[in-house]
């Protein structure tokens, strides 16, 4: 009924012997991937460490194990030992996972706190994938790249527009979706995170170097999730700059959106808008010039938007300021109360009709808001009156 | 079915009793399923954790102004499906923490019909969610455009000056969704 | 050995002539149940595998239309389906229906009809789950996982709303089960019997049990709300209207984390009946083992988002799971550790029995360790979505669960047929069952340290080599198991008769014959 004793030991050697080959496969050392970020090679310290624990466990089990099922094999004339437990033995091996956790755990959590804290990035690009293939914006620099499912043809593979960006420099990424749950992952980067429709992600990397490096999309989208592939290829400043004026777009100094399209309001806000760095002292805000210039700054930050800079508004949404009744007639108090309140309804600006929802900015102090509801009334041409704080303060 | 085996009484007894006890078991089970619905929202609001905002949280008005800026980012996207656009109109805009900003987005329905839509929005990192407030937004509005017409819609926001010192540059993302009463907004038999 | 008798009627005038067939049908002795269970299960098991090697036939080189990419999702997704749902917890329930009231000195289940009903909703579950590839557009092929927009309305059809309600009669199948096995072992012990005397399957069992109570009804909620998503415009996962995708996923693992222990938990009690047995001394530990089950299924309910790392959740919550997560592993080791413990200084015997039980304490080791890499985050974010993960999953069910369910099935075979399978095919099964399992699992580490993503139907070459391995050992695995099959069925008409005791068992089952008289017990035994 029982086996000849001697196959439990050959076998146990067997197995023993093609498990240590497999283990001894140079794809071990993390897949023979190639560690292209700082953040690979961060997952490859902690992978290395748990490798050696797991191998430490695996080698001591495995190896109690042969011993004792050669050792302890069936003889007749054998009494096997009548022992429940021992205290001692379960206090260690329960001590000592603990401690191999900790030591896990260490790295791993500088690790998550690396990977969490996005240093200021030199580049960033909108991620957005969909069925089945994943589109890049470059934010800044006004260029839009479209993908395609990878598609073997004749030995050819389709790969559409690849991810380019400058080797050597922090990239940030925004991924999102269109439709389903994707995830975009670049294993040599050590990259990976999920693409959740409604949700936007974020998450950098930093390619050592120029290289091309294969993407994938690693969350089950349909029934092309496996042509949902992509690739992102490092390059030379210089190349990168060349690439990105091929499709149009333009390298600008951090912090501006130079945009492809002749936007002039919106570079105008844009370049208007810089906050000065320090707190601005609030001004005493007596005389007109004083009035207008702070005016000016709450302008570009409130009001830009939906009149303009020119004060022309946009025809049909938002009423002009240049030439409306409401900035030009009266003592200011119905257009101060306009700012404070906010005004809804159908209304008549300049002889054309309006219905839209202007908001009230209550938050705004009294210096603010007569500042700028004096720079309305004092603009592109306007001879409307000056409106002192004390107006406004009166008028809550 | 015969039953085969008839247990006495008071095994019986307390069988029955143990069961009752876990049948109250399951339907508290089953109650807290549903009710684990609105608790994910409550926990990922209270913690910040930047699940899609279900409706207006309420109006709150910056009282101080912080002392530094932190950048923002907006962009927008639309879903797979619906016939219209949705760009911002300012890309970035550099903030003092506790001062109002007013930018906007422009959306263009591609159609020859009027439709609705709706922009689902979604802000990174997490933690900057709880500290970046709406105080007049288009979201959960709907929005009803004409043929072919673009609208142009502001987002009155200001920047908690509780904001943790790490977060440098916050991305404000819409999604847009085109609705319908009665339609889906996906296209259909995707498999 | 005083005897009190517990219950009072156990004599039974003869049935009517009934067909066997009828009394089959129309019975609620656990014992029949309990075999009925196994070998429904076990045929399901062998569907759920041969979509499995429709999956390998897809795999076997790089580039392969063997299978459209709507045709290999469906695939994946309903081999997973079909081997959690209706194989292994169904073939785990076969055992606790079996043993657990022979175990504990009791004549059936505390409530004999549910047990009947739960298990008839077995077929029906599996029928509706399989009636879902006829509807169009096929079964549900969005993974066993089934994250919405993919799985809601408008990206996939029919199949998915077959699919929910196959699983809500699996469901209330396991809800049955679970309180049923509650009530009979926490209060139908033999006199005598405390908790601290019970063995060892019924300690595993009680903690599953409890599991499923517990979990299975948010797994109900939430496929019902995805139900409604689908059909009735509701917006719970739909960005659009307000909804989440993200709160599938919270609520979905949150039954689905405490699912893999309830589908290990019995299985190491297995282990932990059939070690001593054959090793001729007490279990190591009794103890260790019992609360660390405990354990287990506690912390099985704190750990879920360890299935989410890679979401965008922020980085404190991924930590604090990452923690409890690490911590699960002290529980599952102590009783590695004290599974060895068994074996040392014994005299041990080889049998089928024995050699499924210690190949299981071999390998699950694997599937555990490879845990530990998933739960480091960084690391997690290298690995999970590639077959790492599929490797992982694969060394803890198969090598983990199914090993322990043959070792069982090999066990108590005797008991429950009165024949005994015949040992040398049950080694040929063994040696070439575990062989090919290793060659078919242990490549999958590698792929996925490559970086090949799971639920791929066509792959990059570099991962051909590997991937042919695996699929033709994937074939000999397959076909390995038709041994196993053709020894039950010969052994159960012409096997050599059983004695009451073949292996020399210390547990009740083992003082009566083989089978077992229906009423189990001439009288309750009494351990007072």
């Amino acid at each position: 009924m029982f086996f000849p004793a001697k196959w439990p030991a050959r076998a146990v050697g067997l197995l023993s012997a093609l498990l240590v080959l497999a283990l001894a496969h140079p794809a071990w050392a993390v897949g023979g991937l190639n560690n292209a970020t700082p953040i690979a090679d961060n997952v490859d310290g902690i992978y290395n460490i748990i490798y050696w624990i797991t191998l430490v466990i695996f080698v001591g089990v495995w190896g109690a194990m042969a011993y004792v099922l050669i050792r302890y094999r069936y003889r007749p004339d054998r009494q096997a030992a009548q022992f429940h437990g021992s205290t001692a033995l379960e206090v260690v091996w329960t001590i000592i996972p603990t401690i191999a956790l900790i030591v896990v755990a260490i790295p791993t959590y500088k690790s998550i706190r690396y990977l969490e804290n996005v240093p200021k990035p030199d580049l960033t690009v909108e991620v957005v994938g969909h069925q089945f293939a994943w589109d890049y914006k470059y934010s800044d620099l006004g260029v839009s790249l479209y993908g395609a499912p990878w598609i073997e043809a004749g030995g050819q593979v389709n790969k559409g527009d690849v991810l380019v960006v400058p080797a050597r420099k922090v990239v940030k990424v925004l991924i999102s979706s269109k439709d389903v749950v994707h995830d975009w992952a670049v294993p040599e980067f050590g990259f990976k995170l999920d693409a959740i429709p409604g949700h936007v992600n974020q998450g950098w990397f930093f390619a050592k170097e120029e290289g091309s490096y294969q993407g994938y999309c690693m969350q089950l989208c349909g029934m092309s999730h496996a042509k949902m592939l992509t690739e992102v290829r490092a390059v030379s400043d210089a190349e990168f700059e060349e690439f990105i004026k091929s499709k149009g777009g333009k390298l600008a100094p951090e912090g501006s959106a130079a945009r492809a399209e002749e936007a002039a309001p919106a570079a105008a806000v844009e370049a208007a808008a810089e906050v000065p760095n320090q707190v601005a002292a609030k001004p005493s805000l007596t005389s007109e010039a004083d009035l207008v210039k702070h005016g000016a700054e709450v302008y570009q930050a409130n009001c830009a938007s939906c009149h303009q800079a020119t004060g022309e508004g946009i025809a049909g949404a938002f009423p002009p300021l240049k030439g409306s009744e409401y900035t030009t007639q009266g003592d200011g108090s119905e257009h101060v109360k306009i700012v404070l309140k906010g005004l809804q309804g159908p209304i008549k600006v300049a002889g054309k009709d309006y219905n839209g929802v202007m908001p009230a900015f209550p938050q705004l102090s009294d210096e603010d808001i007569a500042s700028v509801v004096t720079y309305e009334r004092r603009s592109w041409g306007n001879q409307g009156s000056v409106v002192k704080p004390d107006m406004v303060k009166k008028l809550r | 079915m015969a039953l085969e085996h008839a247990l006495d009484h008071e095994t019986r007894r307390k069988n029955a009793r143990l069961a009752g006890l876990l049948l109250l078991l399951l339907a508290f089970m089953g109650v807290f399923a549903w009710a684990l619905v609105p608790l994910y929202r409550l926990i990922c609001e209270r913690y910040g954790i930047g699940a899609i905002p279900q409706r207006p949280s309420a109006v709150v008005l910056p009282t101080a102004v912080g002392d530094r800026n932190v950048d923002v980012r907006f962009i927008g996207i639309t879903a797979s499906g619906t016939p219209a656009s949705i760009e911002p109109v300012e890309e970035k805009a550099t903030v003092r923490l506790g001062e109002t900003r007013v930018v906007s987005y422009r959306f263009v329905n591609e159609t020859d019909r009027s439709r609705d839509f709706v922009a689902v929005h979604s802000v990174v990192p997490a933690r900057a969610d709880k500290k970046f407030h709406k105080i007049q937004c288009f979201c959960f509005e709907k929005l009803t455009l004409k043929p072919h017409e673009t609208r142009i819609e502001p987002i009155q926001f200001w920047v908690d000056p509780t904001l943790d010192s790490e977060t440098r540059e916050i991305t404000l993302q819409y999604t847009l969704y085109a609705t319908q009463p009665g339609e889906s907004t996906v296209p259909p038999e995707r498999s | 050995m005083s005897t009190t008798t517990v219950s009072s009627a156990h004599a039974h005038p003869p049935a009517a002539d009934k067909p066997e067939w009828v009394k089959w049908l129309t019975t609620t002795d656990h014992k029949k149940i309990g075999i009925m269970y196994l070998v429904t299960a076990f045929v399901l098991f062998m569907v759920g595998g041969l979509f499995a090697l429709l999956v390998r036939a897809q795999l076997i080189v790089p580039q392969s239309n063997f299978l459209s990419g709507n045709q290999y999702n469906q695939m994946v997704t309903m081999h997973a389906t079909v081997m959690i749902f209706m194989a292994i917890i169904p073939l785990l329930v076969g055992f606790s229906n079996f043993a657990v009231p022979l175990l504990i000195g009791a004549r059936d289940v505390a409530f004999p009809r549910i047990n009947a009903i739960a298990f008839w909703l077995l077929p029906l579950g599996a029928v509706l789950m399989f009636a879902s590839f006829f509807v169009p557009g096929g079964a549900a092929g969005g993974g066993w996982t089934q994250y919405p927009p993919l799985s809601g309305p408008g990206y996939s059809g029919a199949g998915v709303d077959f699919w929910i309600l196959g699983l809500h009669v699996l469901g209330v199948s396991s809800i049955m089960g679970g309180l049923n096995f509650i009530v009979t072992i926490l209060n139908m012990r033999a006199p005598g019997m405390t908790l601290h005397k019970m063995p060892l399957l019924c300690w595993t069992v009680l903690v599953q049990s409890w599991l499923q109570v517990i979990a299975t009804p948010v797994l109900a909620g939430v496929l019902t709300m995805l139900l409604f998503d689908r059909n009735f415009g509701t917006s719970f996962f739909r960005p659009e209207q307000g909804g989440d995708p993200l709160l599938w996923q919270h609520l979905f693992w949150f039954y689905s984390h405490p699912a893999v222990y309830i589908m290990i938990l019995p299985a190491f009690g297995i282990i932990s009946e059939i070690l001593p047995v054959f090793s001729g001394k007490p279990i190591f530990g009794y103890l260790a083992i019992a609360y660390s089950s405990v354990a287990i299924g506690v912390l099985g309910f704190v750990v879920w988002a360890h299935h989410m790392f890679a979401t965008g959740l922020p980085a404190s919550i991924r930590t604090v799971f990452m923690f409890l997560t690490m911590l699960i592993a002290v529980p599952t080791g102590v009783k590695v550790f004290s599974w060895v413990g068994t074996l040392w200084g014994g005299n041990i015997r080889f049998t089928v029995a024995s050699l499924y039980a210690i190949a299981f304490v071999a390998f699950f080791l694997i599937g555990g360790l490879s845990g530990l890499f998933l739960a480091s985050i960084p690391v997690d974010l290298q690995l999970t979505h590639t077959y790492f993960v599929v490797a992982h999953i694969h060394y803890v069910l198969f090598a983990g669960s199914m090993l322990g369910i043959f070792a069982g099935l090999y066990y108590w075979f005797p008991k429950m047929t009165g024949r005994m399978l015949d040992e040398t095919w049950g080694k040929v099964h063994f040696w070439i069952t575990i062989t090919s399992m290793n060659l078919t699992f242990f490549p999958m580490h590698v792929l996925g340290i490559m970086g090949m993503p799971r639920r791929y139907y066509q792959y990059l070459p570099q991962f051909a080599d590997l991937n042919f391995i695996e699929s033709v050992s994937s074939f000999v695995l397959g076909v390995a198991q038709f041994i196993f099959i053709a020894n039950v069925i010969y052994s159960w008409r012409k096997g050599v008769k059983a004695p009451d005791d073949p292996w020399g068992g210390k547990t009740l089952e083992w003082t009566i014959s083989s089978p077992p008289p229906a009423h189990n017990f001439d009288e309750i035994p009494s351990l007072r």
